[in-house]
């Protein structure tokens, strides 16, 4: 080890650290010479060690001492750790520069304690090292070292020492369970000795709070590992838990107990069953008396977790409802401060201007950051959020008021009539309560029990409901807000049974969107979106659509930026719902389009607006044709540079790469000019009929990592061949079927089920439209596998539309679906049970045609009085019998013995009768 | 009577055989042990059924308690219908075909003579060439189709669908004649080309749509069926289609649908009744609004009590005192003000009203007492509804308490077949009355769309906006909520793009259901949603 013996050569290291002191001058000049200057000095081998030495011996190094101020010294010991940091996470670093210096020495940064800057700099700086070389340099003995001494410092009281060992085993868990070598070269895994030894800094209350509360943190994230090192011992910590919560009354500790306890419900409920009475009681004094929010949000999460368990039987729950409910109830009044700023900002805003920072920033959907747990700081961001007097900023983050609305939601679903039988008292007395946010609280209890509780509010809300209008009046803002909100919540009772209320309830709300304030408006544009989203198109267009249409025209002139995105949204959901005509073109699309020509390409903004401007683009359907030109252009260039700057980003990492958002966005808009035009969209596309470069740059994208990618190239692929000649796809066929192929094989993630639904649908268009030939063989069986799998469990969606494709497929290949893993009575029967329900009379009328042609030719197979029942009645339902009455006549005859044993409805006979004449 | 004929009863709907059907119960008791026990449930429903009337008889007018009767006897039908689920042969289900056809024919005599008896129907013929002939053989060519069709009139004009990849036949046509009376002539009988039955439809050119009518249907009994519903219409006019809408799972009665007829005057004649009977529950009728004319001559709906109620539908706060609304859960306030009460009792009544129409219970005397008792003690007092919380009152007692002679009053003058129920609740200022008095008048003479119980009732009638739907849907086939549609078809709509915007709302900490937009729920407002973490 030679590096131990280092030694830094005094010019260069008073030069270094000048240097990192110009890089936070104010002054931009010396910045950016210094960011220069540094570029030298990074290529040096030991880089690394200067920086390293900076930062955990800027206080003893005499040189340092004498030319460099405290304050001064500090920040650029800072800045050295930051540095340091970076360069680690990146691979090539560590592959070219010599860390053996940091790795003995970095931890001296936690020994001194004396700065808490450099001791939480330290820290980073170890998980760091940690996540970027010990988990994949397990072998490497310094890393059980430096884990050892983490976690000795921390027995002894290093606070630096157990925030850093939290961090690290919050990133690396999952690596603590593997071999690592220790010192005599064994084969040891962390996990094992992490557990004994936070077991015993828990347990020595003379250690400070702060160091205990990281100790718990650090086990909460070994908890979910559900380690056997942990597990064996679980009843110990189950004690120890039990003691501390009884013990102590430390914030931090206090929250790391409540998260604790929600993880071992969620992974061990089993073991605190027979406890829950006891730590209920817990949570609802914590609830009660803390004095910080955040502890008592991580309280009421526990409940929450105990609420919406899967696994936690009913009758577990029912004994607590009673002490919850008023509990929860409580605590959705909006605290002291937010009531406060509410009382100050209740005057007009509908004409301020949005400032960029009041809009929550567009993050791209793509991002997956593991939050795990909740951090107790997190509540420091909180308080900023509230300083900027922007008065909808009261809302953000996730608060007691909110985790009690959501606990109150998931419990009414759970055991609706309990709760609402200890709720309704409350809810009766202070529903017109003199305190505004008492009543906005008892009409956010109303709405959050609304889903669960719909049936049981049965008889209340023909009285309920014209009240709740009424309060749309209040003078209150955030009264106004939360009845909008509310009455959406009882959308479905309104549309499904009463909809004398429709308009009665629409109309006041329709209105409240011109609120004169930005948040009451957001609520209502929101609430109109919801309804019309559980409306039948009929109502819509007979009943609401001039009204809804002057609305959207009024908030176009009205709305400022945040809002205008919300109102994007349900011109979306509404032009899905009905077919927009010459009227909404005059009213609607002005808007659109000259918001749509004021944007930038890379403008965010235009996520929302492309969206909303597809659905409106296939609403409008030939009446769009003459924006489409240009429209189709731009989301083109958007779609073209997206990926091109992904590909070149492959080879040159400077280039930024736009968020796959854009992508996304104007692949769906090319889709619903596409569904808009039909068939005269294809000159646009394929211009010349010779040039598929959009074919090529689908492809493309079907080869991105991002689901949502793939999901829209399937959808538009679809509609390509739906509305396009098919010889466009000749040549391309083969590539479009793999990926396909590759699609509906991959379909194990959760979050990649809409492209496998898309994937699969589109496969069923194409085997409709064109003979699949080679490829039937291996696309059927693909799809046979994920229809008959037992070892997984297959979304409902996802199957339903295996079974539609199974059945376009047997239009022209029958055979294939004749012999083998389809060829049997249960299959079939499970094949009618997923394709019955389907709406669509053209999806489901082709699924049957080749389904009755597969039985046709499986004469094998005994069908049973059931899955004939099951046929006939999904014949008999939205399928247009006319395009293969002769198969289903042949299909009557071959079972005419059966039907005479099966007990028909009305409706099933008439549908029989129907071919019998 | 065999069991065919019950079948046939139960999809053709039997109102007029009555005796009959008494009758068929006999042979159903004997022939069938499993429906001793519907026999008994019916001999206890018909018993209970006594008892209401006699109950209901005290405090309703006795068309109510007729209303209320049919619904028990539609309730019988329906148990009927279940105990009918039993074997059937191929063979008899032949038989069944054929006994259809003189029912057919009874149907069309109706809808002739009711052709007859319709007022100033406005002549759909004119210029009314052009059809739609859907259920098409695959392959039918359009020389086969014009050979056939000629023989109704000369076809000037004719074009199978094809799909643009196969030129495969797409199973439907349109078709114009020379003469509009050949259209007449092909709606009158069945057709058979190429050994398929095929379905032609009266196609409604766009610019006549405009002459048509629209008709919102409400409070629709969930035991109607389509064809009821058609039939029940018809007495007012022609109809083009009758839609009434279906729960997907259940197959019964949403409770709504829509009518829509050849002439703005048949409209005018349903609409001239606010409410309507219909087996036994008063259904709520309203013009559908038109897409394409200018926003409503608010003037002329003046005369509709809802207007009045509540004209102003104000964005803005209107003051303090809407803040100290009676509490419909039944809390007392003190600070309770007659005067800011005025707007939202009316507004209620209009609402209890409906309720009663509906469910046969006086809300609104209900309404009234609460209001009274609200003025008399300062106590909590439980919610009328409260019915299925344990220890409140029941609904259906209260409503017997207090009688509505005004309801009885009007209904005993109104027409036993077209039953207005324009049952104002008691209110001490007789304004509301008078009010109701004058909108009746108005209605009957110019009848206007009326939106009975909003805050802002828009008026006018107008012809329902060009729907192409209307064109796939025939008047006679009922209930099959069947859309040619361009979007119909396609899995898409819901599936494919609502997956992406990422509906759903199972995330750990989101209370599911709400709002989620564009990007699930970072747009849209939500009081406790929260990003995923």
């Amino acid at each position: 080890m030679s590096n131990q013996g280092w030694i830094a050569d005094n010019r260069s290291l008073a030069e270094l650290t000048t240097l990192l002191g110009n890089c936070m001058s104010s002054d931009h000049d010396v910045r950016t010479n210094a960011m220069d200057s540094l570029k030298v000095f990074e290529s040096q081998p030991e880089f690394f060690n200067y920086l390293c030495y900076i930062l955990i011996e800027g206080e003893t190094d005499a040189t340092l001492l004498q030319q460099f101020s405290q304050v001064d010294l500090a920040n650029c010991r800072a800045t050295a750790g930051m540095l340091l940091k970076n360069s680690l996470l990146d691979p090539s670093n560590i592959a070219t520069k010599n860390i053996e210096y940091v790795k003995s020495n970095i931890v001296k940064g936690l020994q001194n304690g004396s700065n808490a800057l450099v001791g939480n700099v330290t820290g980073i700086v170890v998980t760091a090292l940690f996540s970027s070389y010990y988990r994949q340099h397990r072998d490497d003995p310094t890393g059980w070292n430096m884990l050892t001494q983490l976690l000795e410092l921390s027995s002894s009281g290093s606070v630096d020492a157990a925030k850093a060992l939290s961090k690290v085993v919050e990133d690396n868990a999952t690596f603590f369970q593997l071999d690592w070598t220790n010192n005599q070269s064994q084969l040891i895994q962390p996990v094992e000795i992490l557990v004994t030894q936070l077991f015993l800094t828990i347990d020595s209350p003379q250690l400070p709070f702060q160091v205990r509360a990281e100790c718990i943190k650090s086990i909460n994230f070994i908890i979910k590992l559900q380690s056997q090192y942990f597990i064996v011992r679980i009843d110990e910590y189950l004690n120890k838990l039990f003691h501390l919560a009884q013990t102590e009354s430390h914030d931090p500790i206090t929250t790391q107990i409540c998260i604790s306890f929600t993880l071992l419900l969620e992974t061990r409920p089993d073991k605190l069953i027979e406890h829950l009475s006891g730590i209920v009681q817990f949570m609802l004094h914590v609830i009660g008396n803390s004095t910080n929010e955040q502890v008592a949000v991580e309280a009421c999460e526990f409940l929450h977790t105990f609420v919406t368990g899967a696994h936690i039987p009913k009758h577990i729950l029912q004994p607590f409802v009673g002490e919850l409910v008023p509990v929860l109830l409580a605590n959705m009044v909006y605290d002291k401060d937010s009531i406060n700023i509410f009382e100050t900002h209740n005057e007009a805003d509908a004409l301020v201007e949005d400032k960029d920072e009041d809009i929550r920033p567009m993050a791209p959907r793509i991002v997956k950051k593991s939050k795990n747990g909740a951090q107790a700081d997190d509540s420091d961001d909180e308080d900023d959020d509230d300083d900027e007097d922007g008065d909808g900023q009261v809302d953000s983050g996730w608060t007691l008021r909110k985790c009690s609305a959501a606990t109150l939601d998931s419990m009414t679903n759970v055991l609706p009539r309990d709760v609402i039988e200890i709720a309704f008292p409350f809810l009766r007395e202070h529903l017109t309560s003199e305190e505004w946010y008492v009543r906005e609280a008892t009409i956010l209890a109303l709405g959050a029990m609304a889903e669960g509780g719909m049936k049981y509010f049965n008889d209340q809300l023909p009285v309920l409901i014209p009240f709740l209008v009424e309060q749309l009046k209040d003078t209150w803002a955030p009264v106004r807000k939360i009845v909008c909100w509310t009455l959406s919540r009882f959308s479905p009772w309104i549309l499904q049974d009463h909809t004398e209320f429709l308009i009665p309830v629409l109309e006041p709300i329709v209105a409240t969107l011109l609120d004169n304030k930005k948040d009451v408006q957001e609520a209502a544009i929101s609430s109109v979106a919801v309804f019309i989203e559980n409306c039948d198109p009929e109502l819509i267009e007979t009943l609401l659509y001039n009204d809804l249409l002057q609305s959207f025209d009024k908030c176009f002139a009205l709305y400022k930026k945040k809002n205008l995105i919300i109102l994007y949204d349900a011109v979306g959901r509404f032009a899905e719902k009905v077919e927009l005509d010459d009227k909404s073109m005059q009213v609607i699309l002005p808007h659109l389009i000259s918001k749509w020509s004021a944007l930038p390409d890379n403008d965010k903004e235009l996520w929302p607006l492309l969206e909303c401007l597809s659905c409106v683009a296939s609403s409008l359907g030939e009446r769009f044709a003459p924006m489409a030109p240009e429209v189709y252009s731009r989301a083109y260039r958007i779609l073209c540079h997206c990926v091109e700057s992904e590909s070149k980003s492959q080879n040159d990492p400077t280039i930024v790469v736009p968020e796959k958002d854009f992508a996304i966005t104007s692949l769906d808009l090319i889709d619903g000019i596409v569904q808009a035009l039909g068939e005269s969209a294809q000159p646009l596309l394929i211009p010349g009929q010779t040039d598929r470069t959009l074919l090529q740059i689908m492809l493309e994208c079907l080869q991105d990592p991002v689901h949502e990618v793939r999901q829209s190239v399937f959808a538009l692929l679809g509609d390509i061949v739906t509305f396009f000649d098919t010889q466009v796809l000749s040549g391309y066929l083969s590539q479009f079927l793999k990926f396909i192929g590759i699609e509906a094989m991959h379909n194990d993630d959760i979050e990649g089920i809409p492209s496998v639904i898309n994937a699969v649908w589109a496969l069923g268009i194409i085997s409709e439209r064109i003979d699949l030939a080679q490829y039937i063989i291996d696309l059927s069986g693909i799809l046979l596998d994920l229809f008959t799998t037992t070892l997984q469990d297959v979304d409902l969606a996802i199957l339903e539309n295996v079974a539609i494709t199974i059945g376009r497929m047997g239009m022209t290949h029958p055979e294939v679906f004749s012999t083998g893993k389809f060829s049997n009575d249960i299959i079939w029967s499970r094949w009618c049970n997923l394709v019955n329900p389907v709406d669509s009379i053209e999806e489901k009328s082709s699924a049957y045609l080749g389904f009755i042609k597969i039985t046709a030719m499986s004469g094998n197979v005994q069908m049973s009085n059931t899955t004939l029942h099951k046929i006939i009645e999904g014949l008999s339902r939205n399928v247009d019998t006319s395009v293969f009455s002769q198969e289903i006549i042949d299909f009557l005859m071959i079972h005419q013995q059966k039907l005479s044993q099966v007990s028909f409805n009305d409706h099933e006979l008439h549908f029989l009768q129907s071919f019998t004449s | 009577m065999n069991s065919d004929e019950e079948d046939f009863n139960d999809i053709y709907g039997d109102t007029e055989k009555k005796s009959q059907e008494t009758k068929t119960e006999k042979v159903k008791i004997d022939t069938m042990a499993q429906l001793d026990q519907l026999a008994a449930l019916q001999a206890l429903s018909s018993n209970l059924n006594k008892q209401k009337e006699e109950e209901t008889n005290n405090d309703f007018n006795t068309t109510t308690a007729v209303g209320s009767s049919n619904e028990t006897q539609s309730g019988n039908d329906n148990s009927t219908n279940n105990g009918t689920a039993a074997p059937m042969p191929w063979e008899q289900l032949q038989q069944t075909v054929s006994q259809l056809q003189p029912e057919k024919q009874t149907e069309s005599e109706q809808s002739s003579s009711s052709e007859l008896s319709g007022p100033v129907k406005a002549d759909i013929s004119k210029d009314h060439c052009k059809m739609f002939i859907g259920g098409l053989n695959w392959e039918t060519t359009d020389e086969g189709l014009k050979a056939y069709f000629s023989k109704y009139g000369n076809v000037t004009e004719l074009r199978i669908m094809r799909d643009s990849a196969t030129g495969r036949s797409r199973g439907f046509a349109f078709l114009t004649f020379e003469d509009p009376k050949s259209v007449d002539e092909v709606v009158k009988s069945q057709h058979i080309l190429d050994g398929k039955v095929i379905d032609p439809k009266r196609s409604i050119p766009r610019e006549e749509k405009d002459k048509t009518g629209k008709i919102f249907v409400g409070g629709i009994g969930s035991d109607v069926r389509p064809k009821e519903f058609e039939e029940f219409f018809a007495q007012f006019g022609n109809i083009i289609d009758a839609q009434l809408m279906l729960d997907k799972d259940t197959g019964r009665s949403r409770g709504f649908g829509f009518i829509t007829y050849d002439t703005p005057e048949a409209v005018d004649r349903v609409c001239s009744n606010k409410y309507l009977e219909f087996k036994g529950r008063n259904i709520e009728i309203k013009r559908a609004e038109p897409r394409h004319a200018p926003r409503g001559s608010e003037d002329s709906s003046s005369a509709n009590v809802n207007n009045d109620t509540n004209q102003s539908s104000n964005v803005q706060p209107t003051g303090d005192n809407t803040a100290q609304m009676t509490n419909p859960m039944g809390a007392m306030n003190p600070m309770y003000n007659q005067n800011a009460m005025g707007d939202y009792f009316k507004q209620m009544q209009d609402y209890y009203q409906q309720m009663q129409q509906q469910t046969g219970m006086d809300y609104t005397q209900m309404y009234q007492q609460q209001m009274q008792q609200m003025a008399m003690m300062m106590g909590g007092f439980g919610m009328p509804g409260m019915q299925g919380m344990p220890g409140m009152p029941g609904m259906p007692e209260m409503s017997t308490q207090t009688p509505n002679t005004e309801s009885d009053e009007q209904s005993q003058t109104s027409d036993p077949n077209v039953q207005t129920i324009g049952a104002e609740p008691v209110d001490d200022s007789s304004s509301s009355q008078s009010k109701e008095d004058g909108t009746t008048k108005e209605s009957s003479r110019e009848p206007e769309f009326r939106l009975p119980k909003g805050p802002r009732g828009p008026s006018n009638g107008y012809p329902p906006r060009d729907n192409e739907r209307g064109n796939y849907r025939g008047g006679n086939r009922g209930g099959s909520d069947r859309r040619g549609d361009r979007r119909g078809g396609r899995r898409g709509g819901s599936d494919r793009r609502g997956d992406r915007r990422g509906r759903g709302g199972n995330g750990r900490r989101r209370g599911g259901g709400g709002n989620n937009g564009y990007r699930g729920n970072e747009n849209g407002y939500h009081p406790y949603g929260r990003d995923r973490d």
